[in-house]
């Protein structure tokens, strides 16, 4: 990330939430305020892009089966191929993410967010599902070649009333900011180091990225394609 | 300009009536479709090729398009598309050239990758080489056509020493190549390189697709020295369905549309034919939906629809074609050849190839 040198940053909201008022659209709030302040403490200013992913359900439905997004979806992937971090959240059901939240992200270009740090985030009616950000998210962000932050954040029902989640929304949101700032890494925590690129992965992975956001951007040339 | 059909062989059952036409009845209507194509005066009729249920267009359309050559007079024969990563190109270079003796040079072909996973493990290959078949497997076939003694090494096929591929090219003019690819700007890439045509298919997304990828064609095509951008050969798909009024035309088609396994529910027709190049309504309407493709293509050289999909019968696809060749092609000839930019080159045919080719 060269956002030290950039006054401000863009992050992706995604709130998989499946009712309007829902706990999953409160967390999203509480992890998009937290990162906001941390950013804007540090001098950058903050653009976010909020994606409620049952707005587009019609949408994913007809992207997914014709292949193509269109309108709104195609906004919504725009501003994610943009984005310098992002926040995903997601409701459980039946002990991983929704159909929906998932099609969001199936229908998501190849390379979108590849080396974009991703807040990982989940919402359950049980503490007993609080493992789904690491066994149902962080996979998902692994594919999609997008660095999860070590600090995964799981609210259920009774959280709510408990001051720990506001303090793990603190630490999930520090460790977007310090790494969107490129201050502050926790240099002990084996997930950061592994996920920290080399100027030479960093490369692969923006070109990556380019090229999801534009197909013409890097297309070999016939030359390299027969004698590469 | 050419204007033509375009065919994939879908077997498909009729939802308004529950019938499914059986794999003959598919393959002579596809026959008595050309010759109709051909009589109401279409420049081209292309067929798929197809491996696998239900799909009854030719494993080898060289098949089909020498019989076509002997039942029409002078419809171009050409494919939609030619699978270059799973044929043998020896094969592809052998009988086509065979194909284009019979046909007197009226044939041409579309390459393309095919979007049907399992047929590359069928014939032993891997879907993930899609490209670098292609790539390959073309330059292969282009050797094989304008070189009679070809010793040649690749990494997908068994070498060659001394092969010679006969019978040579009709008037020592290989077939015109058009490239198809929807979405890899590496056959766009392809086709400038050897300033071969390039055909978007056009119809299943938002025009904007086959816009980018028309241009990013026309600028290699002028950075690899062939002519300017506008020199490029584009061709591209549509399809239409056309009754004496839109409402009349909406409701006879919507039942297709709702339950073509193509279209697979996607969105209303309304949704459709607002977003993709679909057009339903009056042959008046496909004229000036059709005229607006230019306006994002550039002048273009061969239009091709598609008309007998999606479980239609026969004699509705008929009908199709009759309207194509009396109400909208001749419009759209003088209203395209009104609008076309001067200079913009014709779509290539064996006679002018021929006469252009160095003899000897």
């Amino acid at each position: 990330m060269n956002a030290t040198t950039t006054s401000s940053l863009a992050l992706a909201v995604i709130s998989g939430g499946l009712s309007e008022e829902s706990a999953t659209h409160r967390l999203a709030d509480a992890l998009t305020k937290a990162t906001r302040e941390r950013l804007e403490a540090a001098g950058v200013d903050v653009i976010v892009k909020r994606v409620d992913v049952r707005e587009l359900a019609h949408e994913l439905a007809s992207a997914s089966l014709t292949g193509f997004a269109s309108g709104t979806l195609s906004a919504a992937y725009e501003a994610l191929g943009r984005a310098d971090g992002v926040i995903a959240v997601t409701p459980t059901y039946k002990a991983s993410y929704p159909g929906l939240f998932k099609a969001f992200w199936d229908v998501t270009p190849d390379g979108a967010i590849a080396g974009v740090p991703v807040v990982v985030a989940a919402t359950g009616g049980t503490p007993r599902h609080s493992l789904v950000t690491d066994t149902a998210m962080r996979p998902l962000f692994a594919y999609m070649k997008a660095p999860t932050m070590p600090t995964a954040v799981y609210a259920a029902a009774e959280d709510w009333g408990d001051p720990g989640l506001a303090r793990r929304v603190g630490e999930a949101a520090d460790e977007l900011a310090a790494t969107l700032t490129n201050s502050g890494h926790r240099p002990s925590s084996p997930t950061t180091a592994a996920n920290d690129p080399s100027p030479n992965q960093a490369r692969t992975l923006a070109d990556t990225r380019d090229r999801a956001r534009n197909p013409f951007v890097g297309v070999p040339t016939m030359e390299q394609m027969l004698h590469g | 300009m050419q204007f033509g059909i375009f065919t994939v062989g879908d077997v498909t059952t009729n939802p308004t009536t529950g019938r499914t036409v059986s794999e003959h009845e598919r393959i002579m209507n596809t026959v008595e479709m050309a010759k109709l194509a051909d009589e109401v005066g279409l420049d081209v009729f292309a067929t798929g090729q197809h491996h696998n249920p239900p799909f009854v267009a030719p494993a080898n359309p060289a098949v089909l398009m020498a019989h076509l050559a002997a039942v029409t007079e002078d419809i171009t024969l050409s494919t939609s598309t030619t699978l270059i990563t799973t044929t043998d190109p020896v094969r592809i270079a052998e009988d086509y050239a065979y194909a284009q003796h019979l046909a007197g040079g009226r044939l041409d072909l579309m390459l393309g990758r095919g979007n049907t996973g399992p047929v590359y493990p069928w014939f032993g290959k891997d879907i993930r080489d899609g490209i670098p078949l292609a790539i390959e497997n073309y330059a292969l076939l282009r050797r094989l056509w304008t070189e009679e003694d070809v010793t040649w090494e690749g990494k997908f096929r068994t070498p060659l020493q001394g092969f010679t591929s006969t019978p040579r090219p009709l008037d020592a003019t290989p077939p015109f190549v058009w490239h198809g690819s929807i979405r890899s700007p590496e056959i766009a890439e392809q086709a400038a390189y050897y300033g071969d045509g390039f055909f978007h298919n056009h119809i299943f997304w938002p025009p904007q697709h086959a816009a980018q990828m028309i241009e990013f064609y026309r600028q290699r095509f002028e950075h690899y020295g062939h002519g300017k951008a506008s020199d490029a050969i584009v061709g591209l798909g549509g399809q239409v369905f056309m009754a004496e009024s839109k409402s009349k035309a909406m409701e006879t088609f919507r039942p297709y549309f709702d339950h073509a396994p193509v279209y697979g529910g996607s969105g209303s027709l309304e949704e459709f034919t607002r977003q993709t190049p679909l057009t339903v309504g009056t042959p008046q309407e496909v004229i000036e939906r059709t005229l607006g493709f230019r306006e994002y293509a550039g002048d273009y050289q061969r239009q091709l629809f598609l008309v007998d999909h999606a479980g239609l019968p026969h004699a509705e696809v008929m009908r199709q074609i009759e309207l194509l060749g009396t109400e909208v092609v001749p419009e759209l000839r003088r209203e395209m050849a009104e609008r076309r930019v001067s200079g913009t080159p014709d779509a290539p045919t064996h006679p002018a190839r021929a006469a252009a080719a160095p003899q000897g």
